[in-house]
């Protein structure tokens, strides 16, 4: 399997500030990664010197087995980026946008374009200044997806796009993703990531801390369940797995080890189910296991080591 | 009243956030003033010498640059300084006002923090009155310096001189400050309402020219005049106070009903929609460029066709003047070499060439504000060359300014050589335009080597830019030592028309603009690029 | 000005910009200690109408107040009262979070010095770097500590959470909860579904300048069927013959479909396989939103 981009090591500090600690990512030919992290944890500056926009202080990144700061201008032809935070030419309008980035980048296929203008519902005469946020991002997103290349990085590409907008972006990264592209995703929103993805890599403070398929990931957690049954329910207290568990109202609220649900759900539904909701371990809870005591906390001990110890 | 509820917090905050750049705006002006004063008695010692110099001055020419000049005929060091300097003291003073209004204005608006602070607790004029209370009181506090300092540093200088010069200079300033709050509301970008105001105050000082060389009463509509008509150090009067006072008046009226009739962040002109395609022209980085500089270009290329028109208007005048005064014009034709046309006209061509570095150095650094936008990080993560986007802008720079210069001569050149009959004129004034390319191009060269190699230091190119047209239009005046003359690029071209082209100078100049360009894109190539 | 609940009102407002219609008749009000959200696609108007509730643009027709006051014709009593967090805040890039924050507070007319450190910790900010130093959370992280911290009657937010990070997320709705049990009023533009659905009691949805709908989550909900969504190992689960099973989509290991009547049939068919995961549940925002949407996304 090719990997298309490789960082090993890579350190990046601005002054006294260590933007990337020795970090790794490896993102594999035709897959969608997941590039996930809390703000100011070094993603942005991963991806800036994936684009040759920063060179790296030491370590070693390869894209498509080059180096993005020497071989910058070969390589862009084969990628596109969408940043999380477009700006547009004012005087220019949407359309002028689109065409100027992909051409810059080698070429861009009309049609495609003027599919996904209709599928993004993106009015490409307006001047840039006009837009909203949302349709900022479109410019990029048209841009990048219009152009016949094997590498797409986006950074938060869906900032400002209404839910509806979000759907046809994860269609059409589905569909980029059939067409056997790579793609490069990071995002804050966790539920498209675990749509989208197969593989994640979680930053923090500059260094890669969690790397791996979703499941790989997953079953490390626990599920959490919250169930109102028509009998009661207490007796789901004492099943293999359940832990904090809490009664009230009639309704239960607990957390169950992934691989002992089954039975739990079973039990539940020889009560009689009102209503249940189980939430597979998403994304959220892996993330949040990793830093939500640790919002304000100094770094103790490796967070995996908590997380297996249960 | 309501509508101006959190001015006076405002009003503090625009002073913290250019605690250093107010003061230096200040210290600048004030600064070269003084320095001015200080200097001249060591200059001119005598009053024989005074006197030398006042005769060198009563002519169309140096009413032309410097203004009216009253008192002539005891020139003594007030009068020299209100003749000499007062009116580009009072540009500064303009340019200053224009550059800060905008900026606590129309860029406020532009980045969107405008809306955060009128959703607060915030009248609607609450903004653009701090802004104008902020910008009067850097002019009070420059027209205070001056009336206290001037006397301490200078020789012979009134307390009432000074005091009338530095109020002269604040209604230059403030009346400006009136325009470029009009002109803040009147259009959508930070950059168009500084350059409408920019157009304004030079449309002002070609009024002023006019008037100065042909007839008197035309100055009066101008502005820039009204300081100088205050007869600081000479004969003081007062009336072009009451005229600052107010023409402000009515400009800060109608910003406000402007304003009252706008919503925030638009224009008061609507955007229409435009193609949806890019030009083939755009979709290079050259084209691109030209695109983003064209409107630049147009103006100034208009503005300088215009002062070149203004300035070959006035041909006449010079050669009259020659002709009624052949003593003075022998012992100046003796002293320089040349005739006195012929000096004049390459005064001029340098104007000219000092001017349009005004589009030269901000065409250059665009790449700078294509930066700080973001926009540079879109196009860089494209198969897009560095050295091929940056040298795009330098490129519009260095053709854009040779042909705002070019035009420029060449309509002070058609309009001299119909005057005087004499084609081969024509031919001379665009000789002298070309050989003072090269020092535009130099400027333009540090700019680009400024931005590659340290962007945080890129005002040294303005620096620069300030020493050489002090150097040139003030050179003469200061009896410089040749040293610093040729600290500027502009001091080695040669001297034309008249003099002998020599194309070894002007080699030389195009070779270190170009080692300056090269060196520049070298340099931004191996550095980081900025986030935003 | 006589203090009922009623904290703010549009009354048939329209806002035509040009030929274009970016609000067209819109008539709702906000009771005291609501907190609603507003919901909609880009260009649905929701931004229009935030600006013309904080003064900044004037309704082409029909009058909007707050507190009783005309938003356009008395906006510093309108803005007395609250307290606006925007979409995209920019920074002045010279002036440290602190000295904005400063400013901002005293705008409004002042603070609790306290509340705003314990605000300042929460979000884990730091106040005494320069604004163009701050990564777009962080800048947006000054935006709501600012208007956080004013303790305003109304708060109005645009997207306030847009490139704050999950975690921030989390600490967000937290904030927006102890609002409301302080007893503000909250108006809440937002694209993230699960944040509205959360923490919101009312919710409107704007659509081409018009509203469309305006009600509890409750009253949105009942027209719609339940969403399953399960995720499994092994053979898929068959659903052939379970009655009110429609919209069956299997991807991946992972199933949804929807559901009318009751689940119990469609849980015992599961049963027969491997299941690791499964949510049954009233349909959210999300789904409420695309069925007023209606048009399936067009299809590449």
């Amino acid at each position: 399997m090719n990997q298309i981009i490789s960082m090993n090591d890579v350190v990046k500090t601005y002054g006294p500030v260590r933007a990337l600690d020795f970090f790794n990512l490896d993102v594999n030919e035709g897959e969608v990664h997941g590039f996930l992290g809390p703000n100011g944890a070094g993603k942005t500056t991963a991806i800036r010197i994936l684009l040759g926009l920063l060179r790296h202080d030491s370590g070693h990144v390869s894209v498509f087995d080059g180096d993005p700061w020497r071989d910058a201008v070969a390589l862009h032809r084969r990628m596109a980026y969408v940043p999380g935070d477009v700006s547009l030419w004012p005087e220019l309008t949407g359309g002028e946008a689109i065409d100027v980035l992909g051409r810059l980048r080698g070429g861009l296929d009309p049609k495609k374009r003027e599919r996904l203008c209709e599928r993004f519902d993106f009015d490409p005469t307006k001047k840039g200044r006009t837009y909203s946020k949302g349709n900022r991002q479109k410019v990029a997103i048209i841009a990048a997806m219009s152009s016949d290349v094997e590498l797409l990085i986006m950074d938060e590409p869906t900032s400002g796009l209404d839910p509806l907008m979000e759907v046809v972006f994860q269609q059409v990264i589905r569909e980029e993703k059939e067409a056997g592209k790579t793609v490069l995703l990071s995002s804050h929103i966790l539920y498209q990531v675990e749509i989208l993805c197969e593989r994640v890599t979680i930053i923090r403070q500059g260094h890669t801390v969690e790397s791996g398929t979703l499941d790989e990931l997953r079953h490390l957690t626990r599920t959490s369940v919250t169930a109102e049954t028509e009998q009661p329910a207490a007796g789901l207290k004492e099943f293999e797995g359940v832990h904090d568990f809490v009664l009230e109202n009639g309704r239960a609220q607990f957390n169950v080890d992934t691989d002992k649900l089954g039975p739990v759900i079973g039990e539940i539904h020889s009560l009689g189910i009102r209503n249940l909701v189980s939430q597979p371990p998403t994304l959220e809870q892996l993330f949040m296991r990793h830093y939500g005591e640790e919002l304000t906390a100094e770094e103790v001990a490796e967070p995996e080591t908590e997380e297996v110890a249960v | 009243m309501n509508e101006f509820k959190g001015t006076s917090t405002l009003i503090r905050f625009m002073l913290r956030r250019d605690r250093v750049r107010i003061p230096l705006w200040i210290a600048g002006i004030v600064g070269f003033v003084l320095l001015f004063a200080a200097a001249v008695p060591g200059i001119y010692p005598t009053e024989a010498d005074r006197q030398a110099r006042a005769d060198l001055w009563d002519t169309p020419i140096a009413n032309l640059m410097r203004g009216p000049g009253y008192g002539l005929d005891d020139y003594t060091f007030g009068v020299m300084i209100a003749a000499e300097i007062m009116l580009y003291i009072a540009i500064a003073a303009a340019l200053m006002s224009i550059f800060l209004i905008v900026r606590h204005t129309r860029r406020e608006e532009e980045t969107g923090r405008l809306e955060l602070i009128r959703s607060s607790v915030v009248g609607k004029y609450a903004q653009s009155t701090a802004a104008f209370t902020v910008v009067v009181l850097a002019h009070l506090v420059i027209a205070a310096l001056l009336a206290l300092l001037l006397p301490l540093v200078g020789e012979d200088l009134a307390f009432g001189g000074s005091l009338a010069f530095g109020i002269g200079i604040a209604v230059a300033g403030i009346v400006f400050a009136g325009v470029a709050l009009v002109t803040a509301q009147l259009s959508e970008f930070g950059r168009t309402a500084s350059s409408m105001a920019a157009v304004i105050l030079a449309g002002a000082f070609l009024i002023r020219a006019v008037g100065d060389v042909q007839w008197h009463i035309l100055s009066w509509f101008s502005p820039l005049a009204w300081p100088q008509e205050m007869r600081p150090f000479f004969d003081e009067r007062w009336l072009p106070v009451l005229l600052g006072v107010v023409l402000t008046g009515l400009l800060v009226l109608g910003a406000f009903a402007l304003n009252r009739v706008r919503d925030v962040a638009a224009g008061v002109v609507r955007p229409r929609p435009g193609p949806a395609n890019a030009s083939d022209s755009l979709s290079n980085p050259f084209g691109f460029a030209f695109r983003q500089l064209r409107g630049s270009l147009i103006g100034w290329s208009a503005g300088v066709i215009v002062l070149g028109a203004t300035f070959g208007s006035t041909v006449g005048e010079i050669s009259d003047w020659a002709a009624e005064n052949p003593g003075l014009t022998e012992l100046l034709e003796a002293f320089e070499g040349v005739t006195v046309l012929e000096s004049f006209l390459g005064f001029l061509v340098m104007a000219m060439a000092l001017i349009t570095a005004g589009f030269a150095i901000p065409a250059a650094l665009r790449a700078r504000s294509e930066e700080n936008e973001g926009h540079a990080e879109s196009l860089l993560a494209t198969a897009l060359a560095r050295s091929r986007w940056l040298g795009s802008y330098l490129l519009v720079a260095l053709l854009g300014s040779a042909f705002v210069l070019l035009s420029g001569s060449a309509a002070l050149g058609v309009l001299a050589a119909i005057d005087q009959n004499d084609g081969g004129l024509f031919l001379q004034i665009m000789g002298a335009a070309l050989a003072y390319i090269p020092a535009i191009w130099i400027l333009i060269g540090l700019a680009g080597l400024l931005f590659g190699a340290l962007p945080r230091a890129i005002v040294v190119v303005w620096i620069a830019f300030l020493y050489a047209f002090v150097v040139g239009i003030f050179g003469d005046l200061l009896n410089l030592p040749s040293w610093m003359f040729s600290l500027s690029p502009y001091e080695h071209v040669p001297d034309l028309p008249g003099g002998e082209f020599t194309v070894l100078s002007v080699v030389l100049l195009t070779l270190v603009a170009l080692a300056l360009i090269v060196a520049g894109l070298i340099s931004f190539g191996n550095r980081d690029l900025q986030s935003v | 000005m006589a203090e009922n609940n009623e904290v703010l009102r549009f009354d048939n407002v329209t806002k035509r910009f040009g030929e274009t219609i970016a609000l067209d008749s819109l008539s709702m009000t906000l009771e005291r200690g609501e907190v609603v959200g507003l919901l909609g696609p880009n260009g649905a108007g929701k931004t229009t109408a935030l600006r013309i509730l904080l003064g900044l643009i004037k309704p082409t027709e029909g009058q909007a107040t707050v507190y009783g006051f005309d938003t356009w014709l008395q906006p510093v009593q309108v803005h007395q009262r609250l307290a606006y967090v925007p979409s995209e805040f920019n920074v002045w890039p010279n002036l440290t979070g602190g000295q904005i924050l400063d400013l901002l507070g005293a705008l409004y007319g002042g603070y609790d010095p306290d509340i705003r450190e314990q605000y300042i910790e929460r979000f884990n900010f730091d106040p005494n770097k320069k604004g163009r130093t701050y990564s777009k959370g962080n800048r947006q992280k000054i935006a709501l500590i600012a208007a956080l911290m004013t303790r305003a009657d109304l708060l109005v937010m645009d997207e306030p959470t847009a490139g704050l990070d999950p975690l921030l997320e989390q600490e967000f709705q937290t904030v927006l909860r102890e609002a409301k049990s302080r007893g503000q009023t909250i108006l809440l533009s937002s694209h993230v579904l699960s944040e509205v659905e959360v923490a919101c009691d009312r919710v409107a949805i704007l659509r081409n300048g018009r509203l469309v709908e305006y009600g509890t989550l409750q009253d949105l909900r009942h027209l719609s069927a339940r969403t399953v969504e399960a995720t499994y190992r092994g053979d898929p689960p068959d659903f052939a013959d379970v009655t009110g099973v429609e919209d069956v989509v299997f991807e991946n290991g992972h199933v949804r479909l929807q559901v009318t009547g009751s689940t119990d049939p469609l849980i015992k068919a599961m049963a027969k396989s491997e299941i690791t995961g499964i949510q049954v549940r009233e349909p959210t925002l999300e789904e409420l939103f695309h069925s007023y949407y209606g048009e399936e996304p067009v299809d590449g």
